[in-house]
């Protein structure tokens, strides 16, 4: 049984994104497709969504864009990550870590 | 690094949209592709394939705009677009463009060229450099009339003071100049040594006075103003090689000051030292000079107040006999220099103003609701592309700012043309206390027009732009723009409501303003001022050395002016009427005789020749009036007002009784009452009658005086003629304000006019603008409601029941808002009754007619378009809808 897609905690796209780049450089739908699997199904990414990030993104300097083709020989805009999305990346991934902490604390005190 | 990326990202944003855009477009295209082709992998037939992607997408062009917006300087590009998508609209209805900008300039304009007068009168009323540093400085006695500081104290405060960067005295000099035009008045200043360096002034042409020439025995010289120097000198640069001949002795001219220097204001025409003569400055007694000072970089006018009050309370104890009564003021000279009235009418201005302006921005927002209505459909469409709640009240709002902002650069051009207007039609009374030529549209003025036309854009378009934004996609897009009707009526309703409320309460002010002005007007034709003429001679003491001479000057004067042909009588006095006369003294009469000084009551005392009562025609009501037996040696007689009869004698005959005059020359002497005549008006402004006490120029003459000739022609054609007669008596005695009477009464009441015509103005804009939202909404409403009226008439209606059901309509929000605004009208009237002599607020001719006014206007406004209701044509409009 598939869990219900949950939507997206404000702040956690951009983790997700940057994490789906770290295996290596993708298009969009392979970003869609990467975060819908590393999360085994929990979060689907609407493209309403993933653009305006993505665009954002590169704005920031965090990943970089180029032209290449896809595996079906389509012209398709791939992204891959930089030196300031990485370092990005891990600060997310640190304040992501202590926030989880501390809402599963929370959730388990008495 | 990053801050490099963002400025790189933000320039190709802006400069290389086209390509941003494509590549936009390629990789959301691109992107439903692959999802397409996935699709297809997985078993879908083709066309559903594609559907299925486009339904997981969510639209291309909603996808588009969501990433427009995250794009940095997407705001700056948008804004761009939105303004080239506004004028597009503008431009495609131009009757609405035109009747907005149009209503918007004449609110604007109006309030920017009233900020303009507004400026001058509270800001800068002369201009000079860093006015807020200049003060002045001055004697006040108890009752808080102010005077000028006397030499000796101005002296020995300019000694002391440590706070004030530069300290000058003034005195202004009515002297008489001989030049080109003959004997002639004119007007100087004679300044202390600082004057020029306090006001930081530089001459335009020559050189300033030097330190000696504040000395007696020194030559005389002069500096002019720009003014005097074209008029009289026609721009000679060589004019300092000339002398200026001032009361019979020569001045010479060493520089000119720039046209921007003019003070003190009020058409000083040239500047002479003022002589450091030892009598003068020993003079502790007499406030003969103004001052004008510069605080020191960062001393505050409290702190020079404060220091200053410690050496007046030395100079009080060291002369307690002068100096005790008065206490010393430092005040800013701005605060100075334009009197408490003169702000609140700039203050009722500029609300004035801002009520047309507020009746404009109601009126552009009427008709932009009207236009939003029929515009839905357009809204619709782009809400259904993409564009988002916020983006949609952003469109409407940049349309509504660039209507404002294109109507206040067609208000500035009327602000232009105000401002000269207002500049050229100064009442005297403005021009003495501020130098008028400074008003003009600054930066400030500017900023201020800005301002508004962005709050006036904004005001109209916020209700129609969250209407505008709020359509529902469906309905209006099914319906075809065909709307409910009804809706947005209620807020048009309620902005007709406003505007008439608005202008009724203007309406009510002007025409109170109006008639009060008129109603004073007519107060003062009892002397028929239409064949009077008068002028005032000043006799010179150098010239005429005694009393005797005075006298007998005048005599001879009277005697040839009888025989200019057109002259039926005349007479002198020593203030006529509306000439600003003032010469109070204690009366105390036989019926009183143990009153204390003190409680004694004032009247007013005029020395008067023989004929004065026959020529200004005052009735005698008892006794007689002056004999040529009334002379020097005779028993002192005098003929008293019917005012002045009633407070002295209450109940008895005033003729026979005595009465002193403890302030005069001769304190002791009674003086028998011969005649009582007939209470007149003294100035425009009296709001009562005065009491006053005429005697006979041949008991009580004096150096200067009014004379008054009735004439059988138009008094303006014998002035050439008065004045050859009193050249060939004297070359070098000067004539001033010599004029009929009817342009002395114009000259006093002008600030008044000029209130009442610029109220009345601004009433009228009110009206006009008001009748203007009602038609736009009734023809509206008509347009909207066509298919009811179709039916209606399809159904038997008659034409009249057509037009009568639209004029109820109207009717009822001119009720309501007339109802208001004549309850509000009435309150503030009682506000400016108590501002305006001549105002009465509860003034029932106004209330009855500003109503009537209103339904003629109303029926004027919607004539029209009722009109065009009845001529709807019942086949055509049902069947196009």
């Amino acid at each position: 049984m598939s869990p219900q897609p949950t939507s997206l905690l404000q702040g956690t796209l951009d983790l997700l994104i940057l994490k789906s780049l770290v295996t290596g450089e993708r298009h969009g739908l392979g970003i869609s497709r990467r975060i819908q699997q590393i999360t085994g199904g929990t979060f689907v990414v609407k493209p309403g969504s993933l653009f305006p990030a993505l665009h954002r993104m590169e704005e920031e300097g965090w990943i970089s864009a180029f032209w290449g083709d896809s595996e079906n020989n389509r012209r398709a805009k791939y992204y891959r990550l930089t030196r300031p999305g990485l370092k990005q990346l891990e600060t997310e991934t640190k304040r992501w870590g202590r926030i989880s902490w501390a809402i599963a604390r929370a959730l388990e005190a008495s | 690094m990053p801050l490099f990326r963002k400025a790189r990202s933000f320039l190709r944003n802006v400069f290389f949209p086209r390509r941003v855009e494509t590549e936009l477009d390629q990789e959301v295209r691109s992107h439903l592709g692959m999802l397409t082709d996935d699709n297809i992998k997985a078993g879908m037939p083709p066309l559903e394939a594609q559907r299925a992607a486009r339904v997981e997408l969510g639209g291309i062009d909603q996808v588009k705009e969501q990433v427009r917006e995250v794009q940095i300087g997407s705001w700056l590009q948008s804004v761009v677009s939105d303004c080239r998508y506004g004028v597009r609209q503008l431009r495609k209805s131009p009757a609405f463009t035109i009747v907005a900008i149009l209503t918007l300039a004449l609110g604007i304009g109006a309030t920017t060229a009233i900020f303009s007068l507004a400026d001058l009168l509270l800001d800068h009323p002369v201009s000079l450099p860093h006015l807020s540093r200049l003060v002045s400085v001055d004697e006040v006695k108890g009752n808080g009339e102010e005077t000028a500081l006397s030499p000796a104290n101005f002296r020995d405060l300019h000694a002391e003071t440590t706070i004030l960067k530069g300290f000058a005295g003034y005195q202004e000099w009515k002297a008489s100049l001989l030049g080109t035009k003959g004997a002639e008045q004119c007007s100087g200043v004679r300044v202390s040594e600082d004057f020029f360096v306090t006001l930081e002034a530089k001459p335009y042409l020559g050189r300033l006075f030097f330190s000696d020439e504040y000395r007696l025995g020194k030559n005389g010289v002069v500096v002019l103003s720009y003014g005097f120097w074209q008029s009289e000198f026609g721009g000679d640069p060589q004019v300092t090689d000339k002398t200026l001949r001032v009361d019979e002795a020569n001045y010479a001219i060493v520089g000119v000051m720039p046209a921007s220097f003019q003070f003190p204001p009020g058409g000083s025409q040239f500047w002479v030292p003022l002589i450091r003569d030892d009598a003068l400055a020993g003079d502790r007694v007499h406030g003969s000079l103004a001052t004008v000072a510069r605080l020191k970089a960062g001393a505050t006018v409290e702190q020079a107040r404060a220091e200053l009050n410690v050496f007046w309370t030395r100079l009080q104890q060291r002369y307690p006999e002068v100096n005790r009564r008065w206490e010393l003021s430092v005040v800013s000279l701005r605060e100075r220099l334009v009197d408490d009235d003169s702000r609140q009418f700039a203050m009722l201005f500029l609300c004035v103003a801002a009520f047309v302006l507020l009746i404009a921005c109601v009126n552009v927002a009427n008709l932009q609701l009207a236009r939003a209505a029929s515009r839905e459909q357009e809204l619709s469409i782009r809400a259904a592309i993409g564009a988002g709640h916020a983006r949609i009240v952003r469109q409407l709002l940049t349309e509504s700012i660039l209507l404002g902002v294109l109507g206040g650069a067609a208000g500035l051009l009327l602000a232009f043309w105000g401002v000269a207007l207002l500049r050229a039609n100064m009442p005297a009374q403005v021009r003495e206390m501020c130098d008028v030529s400074g008003m003009h549209l600054d930066t400030r003025a500017f900023l201020f027009t800005l301002l508004s036309a962005t709050a006036a854009g904004l005001l109209s378009g916020v209700g129609p732009a969250f209407r505008g934004a709020s359509v529902n996609l469906r309905d209006s897009l099914e319906t075809g723009g065909t709307r409910v009707v009804g809706a947005g009526q209620r807020l048009r309703g309620a902005f007709v409501i406003v505007e008439v409320t608005l202008a009724v309460v203007l309406v009510i002010g002007a025409g109170l303003m109006v008639k009060g002005f008129y109603l004073l007007g007519s107060h003062h034709t009892a002397m028929d001022p239409d064949t009077l003429l008068t002028f005032h001679i000043d006799l010179s003491p150098n010239h005429y050395a005694s009393r005797q001479q005075e006298q007998d000057f005048y005599h001879q004067l009277l005697e040839s002016l009888r025989r200019v042909p057109g002259v039926v009588s005349v007479s002198a006095v020593s203030g006529l009427p509306y000439s600003f006369y003032e010469n109070d003294l204690r009366v105390l009469s036989d019926a009183s005789p143990g009153v204390p000084i003190s409680e004694l009551p004032t009247v007013m005392q005029e020395s008067i020749s023989e004929d004065y009562f026959r020529v200004i025609r005052v009735a005698l009501r008892q006794g007689r009036f002056f004999e040529p037996r009334d002379g020097a040696g005779t028993p002192p007689v005098a003929i008293i007002s019917e005012s002045l009869a009633r407070r002295l004698w209450s109940g008895v005959s005033a003729v026979g009784h005595r009465l002193r005059l403890p302030d005069s020359k001769f304190p002791n002497e009674w003086i028998t009452v011969v005649g009582v005549v007939a209470n007149i008006r003294h100035e425009v402004y009296d709001r009562s009658f005065r009491s006053v006490l005429y005697q006979p120029t041949s008991q009580v003459p004096g150096p200067s005086m009014d004379f008054a000739l009735r004439t059988s022609t138009d008094p303006d054609r014998l002035t050439t003629a008065v004045r050859s007669t009193i050249a060939n008596l004297d070359p070098a005695q000067p004539v001033t304000v010599l004029q009929s009477m009817t342009k002395k009464i114009n000259q006093q009441a002008s600030a008044l006019q000029f209130v009442a015509t610029l109220m009345g103005l601004f009433g009228l804009m009110a009206l006009v603008l008001s009748a203007a939202g009602i038609c736009g909404l009734i023809a509206y409403s008509v347009a909207e409601r066509r298919c009811e009226i179709a039916i209606h008439m399809a159904l038997g209606a008659r034409p009249i029941q057509v037009l009568v059901a639209v004029l109820k309509v109207a009717s009822a929000l001119v009720g309501i808002g007339g109802t208001i605004g004549l309850v509000l009208g009435f309150i503030l009237a009682q506000l400016l009754s108590s501002m305006v002599y001549g105002v009465r607020a509860g003034d029932p001719s106004i209330y009855v007619c500003v109503p009537f006014l209103l339904v003629v206007v109303t029926a004027l406004a919607t004539f029209l378009p009722a009109l065009r209701a009845t001529r709807i044509d019942p086949m055509v409009a049902l069947r196009h809808g």
